[in-house]
């Protein structure tokens, strides 16, 4: 995803994130009921990103919730396919500061990666400056 | 979904091996929540002294323009007539009724998932009654999760008791939580999978 696109959708109005992703943690999450021992599963990705928040790198946990047919943790594994490091636009059903703490949840879309072309900082190694 | 939506739908489950009927109770007029909360009790004393053996879940839904409703869902069919007479008796106004397959049951939970108004903080959004079976409490639900099985381990490391310093206990299972997700360490256990209080203190902090 280029910038055009991205500032193209946050124009359109869709609610953007964007960060460093920095890990995910994927598990069979429920309720379980301690007298007839019944449960009520689903599978869910946790997904930790790094962004500037009010001016300061803040930490924040995006949910991810899988439809009824992913029935397993490795299968919502695989569709992890995230670079640790990487920048991308993760779209946002809704999003909330608890006690300090930033989370979120995922949309239906995929996070896409982004292409950013950065300004250097200086000259690569070897090489005279420009100027 | 939180623990108390996780309970109704474990009770719906438990009555909904049953035939079902879903009821609905409005006012003709607007009435305030704590008006209707009288007429509610009042109204299910009356069902309950003409049906004793009568088992359901009540659920309450603010409405956008009507104000406070309340759904129920029953096991047993009770005449409409009866239960209209009932309801004009206990100030209530319109009653709707229809039946339910069992699989339905938990379709009133749809409700629980709506943002609660403020002036129902700290009501109890919805409640079994009847004699004779033992609906779900929230009490009875454990959850599993990646905050709770770290918060299980952080009170075995540190002893917690009661409820104390809830806020501050969260923030130390949150920052575990995320030092977990990010270095990949096996769920309540520190870096190579020790246990946390074997783990240098620096470890723990983000």
């Amino acid at each position: 995803m280029t910038t055009e696109e991205l500032l193209r959708h946050v124009l359109q109005g869709f609610l953007v994130l964007v960060g460093d992703y920095r890990g995910s943690h994927t598990e069979m999450a429920g309720y379980v009921n301690k007298k007839t021992g019944q449960a009520i599963q689903y599978v869910r990705g946790i997904h930790l990103v790094e962004c500037f928040f009010y001016g300061r790198v803040d930490r924040v946990l995006l949910y991810e919730y899988f439809p009824e047919t992913v029935g397993s943790v490795e299968e919502a594994e695989a569709t992890f396919t995230y670079e640790r490091g990487r920048k991308y636009a993760f779209y946002l059903e809704w999003f909330k500061r608890e006690r300090g703490q930033l989370i979120g949840r995922l949309a239906g879309w995929d996070p896409e990666p982004l292409e950013i072309a950065e300004e250097a900082g200086c000259s690569p190694r070897g090489e005279r400056p420009p100027f | 979904m939180t623990k108390s939506k996780a309970a109704f739908l474990f009770a719906s489950q438990r009555l909904g091996k049953q035939r079902l009927y879903l009821w609905t109770f409005t006012f003709r007029e607007l009435l305030a929540v704590k008006e209707t909360r009288k007429r509610w009790n009042h109204l299910l004393t009356l069902l309950l002294r003409q049906w004793p053996n009568l088992q359901g879940l009540r659920v309450f839904e603010l409405h956008q323009e009507h104000g406070l409703h309340v759904h129920l869902v029953t096991n047993q069919f009770i005449g409409v007539n009866r239960a209209r007479e009932l309801a004009m008796k206990a100030g209530w106004g319109r009653i709707h009724v229809a039946r339910m397959p069992s699989e339905h049951a938990g379709y009133l939970a749809k409700y629980l998932s709506k943002e609660r108004p403020e002036c129902l903080y700290r009501w109890r959004l919805w409640a079994g009654f009847g004699k004779t079976w033992d609906w779900t409490k929230v009490k009875d639900v454990v959850r599993e999760s990646l905050l709770s099985r770290i918060y299980r381990a952080c009170k075995q490391w540190k002893n917690w008791t009661g409820r104390g310093q809830f806020f501050e206990r969260m923030d130390l299972v949150r920052q575990i939580a995320i030092l977990t997700t990010e270095h990949g360490w096996p769920i309540g256990c520190g870096p190579g999978g020790m246990p946390y209080d074997k783990c240098a203190h620096d470890f723990l902090v983000v």
